[in-house]
This record gives structure tokens, C-alpha cells and sequence, in this order.
């Protein structure tokens, strides 16, 4: 393997993979990425067996090869560099020369057998949705995933793809968010699965690289136990998460009438400065609607602190009163894009329901939070 | 003799240039004599009401300027106004009736000076008080009302009759309201004082009526609120009925007699006095002794001028100058008085008239922990003040008269006044950071450093501290902040409780569904939300707020199963409960802690009472000092 190439391209592919290399390992070869050169490109790939990056770059390529190098210390000897031209090498096949002009650095390498290979199964289906789409629909739904280890089912994204519409669900059991696109259809098959948060977190982060997210393609593979995001020359892979995905269309309430509406920059605000003063442990706020006011509340009992604001709403069922994690309300309220946010309440003990106050064309967002039982007193 | 040169000091203050304009300067001598004043430096500040009993319309500017919000939001705040009215009359006789709580029925009765026709009529008005008139007295406030707002308040969402009587030989006057309205007003006689029923809350507003939690708690709060003018009050009688019992029947006394009498024999030769006479600040009153430290709040009471106030910061004050004889979670008594000139403190802070803002809260803060500790090392209570921590008397007692003649020079109400008027809007504007500032300001007791901290084999939490190095079991850690926690909830009605989006059902063994219904009550108070669901199978509808719990199933059959297991080891059930509880609940050996849990696990654990040791009694620190490792290397 010989070939040169700038330093701010191979240092640019490398970032796009260098995300999915796992810190803490058990399996050395995990800490190093693939290169795979053929003719002009140069194939980069890094792996922790659930998910797979490859990118590829150009390159003046010279002899065509692979080898497996520690992706830590070539991104470091990257970022340490100035812009300059590289010259590249496999030696002995052991380890790989980086030439500039006035310096030489090796670093141990190994052979491209001993790195793991992703075996695809079959496709089931395809689908093209553009780049900015994808991104809103994991935006909007990935932060109300669960971080629990040991419920790996909540730790993801359900994926819904039908001939209607592409839907996105997250819940950790406290909270759940659904949107639906109206837009992005797959005629041909009909397929739920589960995606683990760090592939979308990945993608995420892949698609902020892109200057018109917009006008990018990418295209979804999905198989029976697999799911490929194909992205310009972005390639990511990502296995699927085995299990029942909780039944989330019985919980959401149907019967929810009292209908609460709020600026949600006041609001937001609000939780936020008397959350403060919430006890740290549950972060609980009161809710108590009045007519046109609502009072936000919070009270610390164990260490004396308590906060309390009043503001303005559109409110005309009976009075209520209702707590709820304040991290929760202020995660669920960064997610409404419009000036006011629908609050549809039934009591103090039954789920929520947030909108915004008008849809996005062809798309529904719904968001559901769970209250916390009100002490008495 | 002293009470004599007080007076005299007194009559200089308010002297009347012409008796025409102050027909009352006898009954302000009058009461001044019948006032017993157990404190020496007491100043009582109510004079001012009977100098100028005139009830007058505030002008809109002031008004404006008055800290606005819900005054009456529950009985317990109604009683406290009609309190302080009867209070600021110069009533020594207070007669309580309450009935449901406080639902239908609030009635003060006061012997005070009583209203004429005009006033009382004017008084129920919005915005009316004979207790200040302008701009400078706003900034002066030596009564307890201010506002000119309660009656009108109260009136409004009430059916009111307020009764006065000026003087025995006079017709006084018997006024129903009703929603605000005045219905009928008649003659009536009768002894000189005030008496205001209130019956019907919230008749007119039945959202708010909705708002009011049982009768038990209304009464509870109504309580708490006449247990702070008992013990601000010393020279009055008070006597309060509920449901036609009898259930306060005190009669002037010395402060520390009636403290006992209200707050219970516990304190009883238990108390240490306080006493700070400065120029500027005077603090007066009682701290109990260690071993009468409660394990819940509710025993503390700072009163600024005569008024119950809340503070964090001096509440800090004085919990800390117990240092660490008192564990922490533990809370002693005090009730303190501070008396202080009104033009350096701020009432018209908030409409609960209960947050005051200092010119130098800080200072304060010093002056009154130096006296509270200055009066425990006297009396023995901590055996010896090591010097670096807080202030030394003598330092402060110099420090402070040099700090007020530089104050004295600086107008406290400078800056523009906090409250502002929003158009339609009455909105008492939050004073977030101030108090936050408060929060941070006095420096904790003793803290552990932890600049470095490190999580070993997923089991122990390293960390460093001053004297070396402690080593920390997270499991153990955990299990003791839980257990210290359910046991608290247990203490407490209802706790909070995450409710689940997804119910989890579970089906037990009728073994297991037995001991379950033993201590479900228990869980409950820790925030589970379980239902039986037929047969033997429940439904878990909540968890615990604030935990990690990702199969709430999986624990309720470990919590039954350990409680089964620990159960023949005569554990009371209470025990048995948060025992198994936390041991099920912590997080296990092997867990990876970011070093933010690992920060959290440590704060919470040195909250706790006993961090030493898990409830089975297993050790939960290693303490490794420099000393003994200096020993292993052989240096020492
Ligand atoms: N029990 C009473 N005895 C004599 N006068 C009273 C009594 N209660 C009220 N008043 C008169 O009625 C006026 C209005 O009372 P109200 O409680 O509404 O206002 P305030 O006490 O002046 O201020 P605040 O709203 O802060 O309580 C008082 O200023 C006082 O002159
Ligand atoms: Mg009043």
C-alpha cells in the first residue's frame, strides 16, 4: 500500500469514522482503523462490532494494499501537522511510514485480516430520504431515549417505515416522543426496527458535517438484522436491536381534554430559573392552572430551597394541578419549534400530551411526559 | 426602672408638638405600661399604629411601588392577617375560632383599639392602611401590615362580618360583606376591640376552592402559623378554638415559659440563652441544647422586628454555629429575635410580608453566628471553638462598628425600587438571583476536597481529602443513603412517584402477594405505585422519582424476597422495609459511575447520618491517612 495525500483530507475522513472507536475495549484491534487503498481511493473504516463507519477518500494512489492502524495515534499526528502533502507507505507489513518533507513518523500496523468483517445479510428494502429530514426526525426523537443499560430496547430509535409515511418513536418510560413524516414513503415494504442511539448519534454528527444537509441524499438498506445509512461516501452500519419494542400506541392517551397553551420562551424560562430550586434528586415542579395564570412551583424540603414564578396562559377547563420533572419539561420544550406549545392534560396522575402549536407541513409531533404523583400537603 | 427610661425614651421619639393632633398619647402610654417587656432592648415598634389610627387611600404611586401578589391563598395565611391586624392594634387578648380547618370559619377577635365607622368601612377597601402614608414610611415599616391590602383581600372571597368598637360607651359598628360588597352596616356594642369572621373561602371562586388540600392540613398550616405570633408574642393571651375545641389556651408569660408551653417539655432546662446587644443589630433569644435536636424541621423561628421571617442564609447562621455537635439531618431548636432599625432592612419584598432584605445581609450573617456561638461555648454545649473556623467574638464586635459608620453613610433605597407595575399585570417579580447568592454565600462546613476522584475496578470510589485518602464502597454507599431516605418517607404523606408511561404487570406467588400487602403501605411512602390486578398479579404504575430503575418487576420480587429473608431477624417492619429496599436498590459492584455520579454518591452520602457505616453495619469509608502512609514507606 503507497499513496499521498493532503494532510486535511485524510485527516477530514478520519474524523467521520474515528467516533465509533470504542475508549474502553477488551479486543486491541477495535482500537485501529482499517486502510484500504484501491486504485485512487482510499477506504477508511473503524468498528466496535455493533456499528461500522467506512468513508472514502481520494488519494494519489501508487500501490494498492490495506493494513489495520491505532486510529488514536494517526489522528493525533493528523491534528499535529500542518496542511502539507503526505506520503504514505505499508513496510514489512507491519508498519506504515507518514513521509512529509522534512519528517517521518511509523506506527505499528496490522494486517487487514485480523480486523473484523461486517458480513452483510440481504436487503429487505431501500429508501431515500434527504439529509436535513433524517436528521430532524433522529433530533427530535433521540434525546428522550433511555440511558439504562440493561433496557437496550429503549436505548434506540423505533423506526416505522410504511407505504404512508416514515414514523420515529422514542421513550424511556417517563417520556415519549412520535413524528411522524408524511413525505418519506416506502411503497414496497412495510418494516419496525430498532436503532441503537449511538449509530443515530453517529449520523448525526456525519450529516453536521454537510454544508446543504438539504439536498443530500441518503439512502437507508434495511435488513433483518442490519440497517445502512449510505451517505455521500459515508457508509454507516449499523445491527438492529433484538426485541419487542414497548407498545406505545396503547399509552397514548386519548381522552385528554383539557387543553393548556403557553408561550414557549416563557415557559421554558420559567421552569428553568425555579428548577433551580428544585430538589436535585427529582427535579419536581408543580404546574398549578388557573383561568388564564399558571403558577410554577418547586420546593427543595430537604434542603429549604423553593422558587415560584407566575406567568400567562390559555387555559379554560377546570383547575389543576400537576408536577413533573423539570429536566424533562425543559428537554421536551427545546424540541418545539413554533412561539407556543399545546399542553393536553386529563389529571395529575395520567400522561401529557406536548405539540406544537401548528404542525410542520406533513409531519406530526407529539411528544407524551409522565407526571410525578403529587404529595399531598 | 428600665421600663420607665424606655418610655420616656420613647415619648421623646414620637413627642407630640401639639396634643390636639395626638388625642391618643394616653393610650399609648396606656398600653406601653401594660406591655411587659421581657427583653430589655425590645423596642416595640407598634406604637406607631396608635399614633396615627387614621385609615387613609394609599396614592396610586405608592401602591405601585408595594410588593403585589396573592395574599390569601389558603386559611392559614387568612388567620396570619387578621393576626397582625389584631397585633398591630396593641391587642393584648386574641381569641381564635376556627371551624373545618379554616373552610367555614376563621374568626380573630382582639381587644386592640378598634376602628371608627369611616375606618372600618374604608378599611375592607383595597389599597387603604392607617399604618403608612408615604414614600419614606414604605422604607420605615415598624408594623406588621403595610399593605393596605388583606381585608380588601380577604373580603373578596369571603362572606365577612367585621365588628369594632372603639370605646364601651360608644356605638361601634357591625359590617357585613359580602364578596368585596358591603351589605349592612348596624349598630352594636360591646367591649373595645375587633372581631372578623370570615366564613365561606373561596365561596365566589371555586377554582381556588379546589385548591385547598383536606381539613387536617389547612388546620395544620393555620397551626404553624399561630405557634410563630405564640412565640413572638409573649404579652398576649391566646386562645384558639377548632371544631369548638379548645386547642391554645397561653397567657402572657416569660418567653421561655411560654416556649416550653408551646413547643413542649422537651426544651424545658434545655435551653441556651442568646443575647447580642449591639448598637445597630440587638439579638435576643433561645437555641435548644444538642440533645434536643429534632430529625425534622419546624422548631426554628427567626423573627426580624417582630415578624416571622424566612432565611436561608441566617438559618445557615445559626445551624452552622453548632459545628458538628449536632449530626447533620439533625435540626435544633432556636427562636430568635433581631431587632434592627426598619430603615435598614427591606419588607416589601414579597406579599407574604415573610422574606425581608438586609442592607448588609452578610454581615448580619457573622454577627448573628458569632452570638449563637459565643452563647453554646459558654454555656459549655461545644467543649472548645477551634479557632479557624467562623469569626471569634472579638474581632467582630471591633469589625462591626467600624462596618456600620462606614454603612450609615450609603442610603439603602439608592437604586430604583424592585417592584415594578406591568400594565394588567400584578406579578411579584422573581428575585432568583439574590437568592441563589444567598445560597452559595455562607461556606460550607466541612467538605470533602475532590479535585481527584477515581472509580476502581467498578466497585470503589477513590478520592482525596485533606488528611490523605478515603476509599469509598459504592454499594454500601448507595444502601446508606437510601435507607437513611426511606425512612424519612416514611415520615412523610405522600412522596413523590414517577408515574410509568408503561405500567409493568407481574405475577407474584401467593407467598410472595402476602408479604407484599404487609408492605405495600411502606412502598408506597417511597413513591411505588403498585395495584393488584386480580389473583396474584399487580400492576406497578409508578417508581420512585429521581431512580434508575429499569425493571421495576425485577426489584419488587427482590424487595419481597429480602424483606422474606430478614424477616425472622426481629428487624421492625420499617426496618426490614428500607433495609431491603436499599440493598435491592443501590447500585451494585461493577456498575461504571461517570464522575459526576461518583461527586453526587459522595455529596448525598456525607448528607447522610451515619456515612461510616451501611445499615448491616459493614463499613462504607476507608480512611487512609498521610500519616499512615508516610508509616508504610518508612518515613516516620
Ligand atoms: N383588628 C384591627 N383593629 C384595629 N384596626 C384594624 C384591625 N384590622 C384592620 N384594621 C385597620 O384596617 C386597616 C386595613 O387593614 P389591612 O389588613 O387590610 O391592611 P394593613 O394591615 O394596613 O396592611 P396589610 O395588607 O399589609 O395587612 C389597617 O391599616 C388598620 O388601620
Ligand atoms: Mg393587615
Amino acid at each position: 500500500m503507497h499513496f499521498t495525500v493532503s494532510k486535511g483530507v485524510l485527516q477530514k475522513g478520519l474524523q467521520k469514522v474515528v467516533g465509533v472507536i470504542p475508549t474502553k475495549t477488551t479486543i486491541p484491534i477495535l482500537e485501529n482503523v482499517l486502510l484500504d487503498l484501491q486504485g485512487e481511493k482510499l477506504k477508511i473504516t473503524g468498528t466496535d462490532l455493533e456499528i461500522c463507519i467506512s468513508t472514502d477518500i481520494s488519494v494519489n494512489g501508487t500501490l494498492d494494499g490495506s493494513c489495520a492502524v491505532p486510529a488514536r495515534s494517526l489522528n493525533e499526528i493528523l491534528r499535529e501537522l500542518p496542511e502539507l502533502p503526505l506520503d504514505i507507505q505499508l513496510e514489512d507489513g507491519n508498519k506504515i511510514t507518514i513521509k512529509t518533507q522534512n519528517g517521518l513518523y511509523r506506527l505499528g500496523s496490522q494486517p487487514k485480516e485480523e480486523f473484523p468483517s461486517i458480513v452483510l445479510e440481504d436487503s429487505e428494502g431501500q429508501l431515500d430520504i434527504d439529509a436535513g429530514l433524517l436528521s430532524r426526525m433522529i433530533n427530535k426523537t433521540v434525546f428522550a431515549v433511555s440511558t439504562d443499560e440493561l433496557r437496550a430496547t429503549l436505548m434506540a430509535v423505533y423506526f416505522q417505515f410504511s407505504a404512508e409515511e416514515l414514523r420515529c418513536v422514542a421513550t424511556d418510560g417517563h417520556r415519549l416522543v412520535k413524528i411522524i413524516n408524511y413525505q418519506v414513503k416506502s411503497p414496497d415494504f412495510h418494516k419496525d426496527v430498532i436503532v441503537p442511539t449511538k449509530a443515530l448519534s453517529l449520523i448525526l454528527k456525519n450529516i453536521e458535517t454537510i454544508e446543504d444537509p438539504e439536498k443530500i441524499n441518503v439512502n437507508l438498506s434495511i435488513g433483518e438484522n442490519h440497517i445502512i445509512f449510505n451517505m455521500q461516501d459515508t457508509l454507516i452500519y449499523s445491527k438492529l436491536i433484538e426485541g419487542q419494542y414497548p407498545k406505545y400506541e396503547n399509552v397514548i392517551p386519548i381522552d385528554n381534554d383539557k387543553k393548556l397553551t403557553v408561550d414557549k420562551t416563557e415557559l421554558s424560562a420559567a421552569v428553568r430559573r425555579v428548577s433551580i430550586f428544585s430538589n436535585s434528586f427529582t427535579h419536581q415542579i408543580r404546574f398549578a392552572v388557573d383561568g388564564t395564570k399558571m403558577k410554577i412551583s418547586s420546593e427543595d424540603v430537604e434542603y429549604g430551597g423553593e422558587g415560584n414564578e407566575v406567568i400567562n396562559v390559555k387555559y379554560d377547563a377546570d383547575s389543576l394541578e400537576v408536577a413533573y420533572n423539570g429536566v424533562y419539561v425543559i428537554d421536551l420544550l427545546k424540541h418545539i419549534d413554533t412561539d407556543e406549545v399545546n399542553f393536553l392534560l386529563k389529571d395529575s396522575v395520567s400522561a401529557a400530551i406536548v405539540t406544537p402549536s401548528t404542525q410542520k407541513e406533513k409531519e406530526d409531533l407529539m411528544m407524551l411526559i409522565m407526571p410525578i404523583r403529587l404529595s399531598e400537603d | 426602672m428600665i421600663i420607665k427610661r424606655l418610655l420616656m425614651g420613647l415619648l421623646r421619639r414620637f413627642a407630640p408638638r401639639n396634643d390636639r393632633k395626638f388625642p391618643k398619647l394616653g393610650v399609648i402610654v396606656q398600653t406601653l405600661i401594660s406591655y411587659k417587656n421581657y427583653s430589655t432592648n425590645k423596642i416595640d415598634f407598634r406604637i406607631h399604629t396608635l399614633i396615627k389610627n387614621r385609615v387613609k387611600i394609599l396614592p396610586e404611586d405608592l401602591t405601585n411601588k408595594i410588593a403585589a401578589g396573592e395574599v390569601v391563598d389558603r386559611p392559614a395565611s387568612i388567620v396570619k392577617e387578621l393576626v397582625e391586624n389584631a397585633i398591630d392594634a396593641g391587642s393584648d387578648e386574641i381569641f381564635i375560632l376556627l371551624k373545618n380547618g379554616g373552610k367555614t370559619l376563621i374568626q380573630v377577635v382582639d381587644n386592640g383599639t378598634g376602628m371608627s365607622r369611616e375606618d372600618a368601612i374604608l378599611a375592607i377597601q383595597r389599597h387603604t392602611t392607617s399604618k403608612i402614608s408615604n414614600y419614606d414610611d414604605l422604607h420605615n415599616i415598624k408594623t406588621l401590615g403595610f399593605r393596605g391590602e388583606a381585608l380588601a383581600s380577604i373580603a373578596s372571597v369571603s362572606r365577612m362580618e367585621l365588628k369594632t368598637i372603639t370605646n364601651e360607651k360608644d356605638a361601634g359598628s357591625l359590617i357585613k360583606i359580602e364578596g368585596g360588597t358591603i351589605d349592612d352596616v348596624i349598630d352594636t356594642g360591646g367591649a373595645r376591640g375587633t372581631s372578623v369572621a370570615v366564613k365561606n373561602l373561596f365561596y365566589n371562586t371555586p377554582a381556588r376552592r379546589k385548591f385547598l388540600k383536606t381539613d387536617e392540613t389547612e388546620y395544620r398550616h393555620i397551626l404553624s402559623f399561630i405557634q410563630r405570633f405564640t412565640l413572638s408574642c409573649f404579652d398576649v393571651s391566646f386562645t384558639v378554638y377548632h371544631n369548638d375545641q379548645k386547642i391554645y389556651d397561653v397567657k402572657p408569660a416569660d418567653p421561655e415559659i411560654r416556649l416550653v408551653d408551646v413547643l413542649g417539655g422537651r426544651y424545658k432546662n434545655n435551653l441556651v440563652t442568646v443575647e447580642d446587644k449591639g448598637t445597630v443589630l440587638q439579638i435576643w433569644g433561645f437555641v435548644g441544647k444538642q440533645d434536643t435536636a429534632k430529625k425534622s424541621r419546624g422548631d426554628q423561628f427567626l423573627f426580624l422586628n417582630g415578624r416571622y421571617i424566612v432565611n436561608r442564609a441566617l438559618n445557615h447562621a445559626v445551624i452552622s454555629s453548632f459545628g458538628t455537635i449536632i449530626p447533620r439531618g439533625e435540626f435544633p431548636l432556636y427562636a430568635l429575635f433581631l431587632e434592627i432599625d426598619p430603615r435598614r432592612i427591606d419588607v416589601n419584598v414579597h406579599p407574604s410580608k415573610m422574606e425581608v432584605k438586609f442592607a448588609d445581609e452578610r454581615l448580619i450573617y457573622n454577627l448573628l453566628r458569632a452570638a449563637v456561638k459565643r452563647a453554646l461555648s459558654s454555656e459549655q454545649v461545644i467543649p472548645s471553638l477551634s479557632p479557624q473556623i467562623g469569626v471569634t467574638p472579638q474581632p467582630i464586635s471591633m469589625s462591626k462598628e467600624d462596618f456600620l459608620a462606614q454603612q450609615t453613610a450609603i442610603p439603602l433605597y439608592e437604586t430604583a425600587p424592585r417592584t415594578q407595575k406591568f400594565p394588567g399585570l400584578d406579578i411579584p417579580q422573581p428575585q432568583l438571583p439574590e437568592k441563589k447568592q444567598a445560597i452559595q454565600m455562607p461556606p460550607s462546613d466541612e467538605k470533602f476536597e475532590r479535585a481527584n476522584i477515581w472509580q476502581i475496578n467498578n466497585q470503589y470510589i477513590l478520592s482525596e481529602i485533606k488528611s490523605g485518602l478515603i476509599i469509598i464502597d459504592q454499594h454500601v454507599a448507595h444502601e446508606r443513603i437510601l435507607y437513611e431516605k426511606a425512612l424519612k418517607d416514611f415520615e412523610i404523606s405522600n412522596p413523590a412517584s414517577q408515574q410509568l408511561l408503561f405500567p409493568h404487570v407481574t405475577e407474584l406467588t401467593p407467598d410472595e402477594y402476602s408479604y407484599l400487602t404487609d408492605i405495600l403501605p411502606f412502598l408506597e411512602k417511597i413513591g411505588f405505585v403498585i395495584k393488584g390486578f386480580g389473583g396474584n398479579t399487580v400492576v406497578i404504575e409508578g417508581v420512585p422519582s429521581g431512580m434508575k430503575i429499569s425493571s421495576p418487576e425485577t426489584i419488587l420480587n427482590e424487595i419481597i424476597d429480602e424483606f422474606k429473608q430478614n424477616r425472622s431477624s426481629s428487624l421492625d417492619i420499617r426496618d426490614n422495609v428500607a433495609k431491603s429496599y436499599s440493598c435491592k436498590m443501590a447500585i451494585k459492584k461493577g456498575e461504571p459511575l461517570t464522575l459526576e455520579e461518583m461527586n453526587n454518591l459522595i455529596d448525598q452520602l456525607f448528607a447522610t447520618q451515619s456515612p461510616y457505616f451501611c445499615p448491616h453495619g459493614r463499613p462504607v469509608i476507608i480512611n487512609l491517612s498521610i500519616e499512615e502512609l508516610d508509616k508504610r514507606f518508612g518515613r516516620i
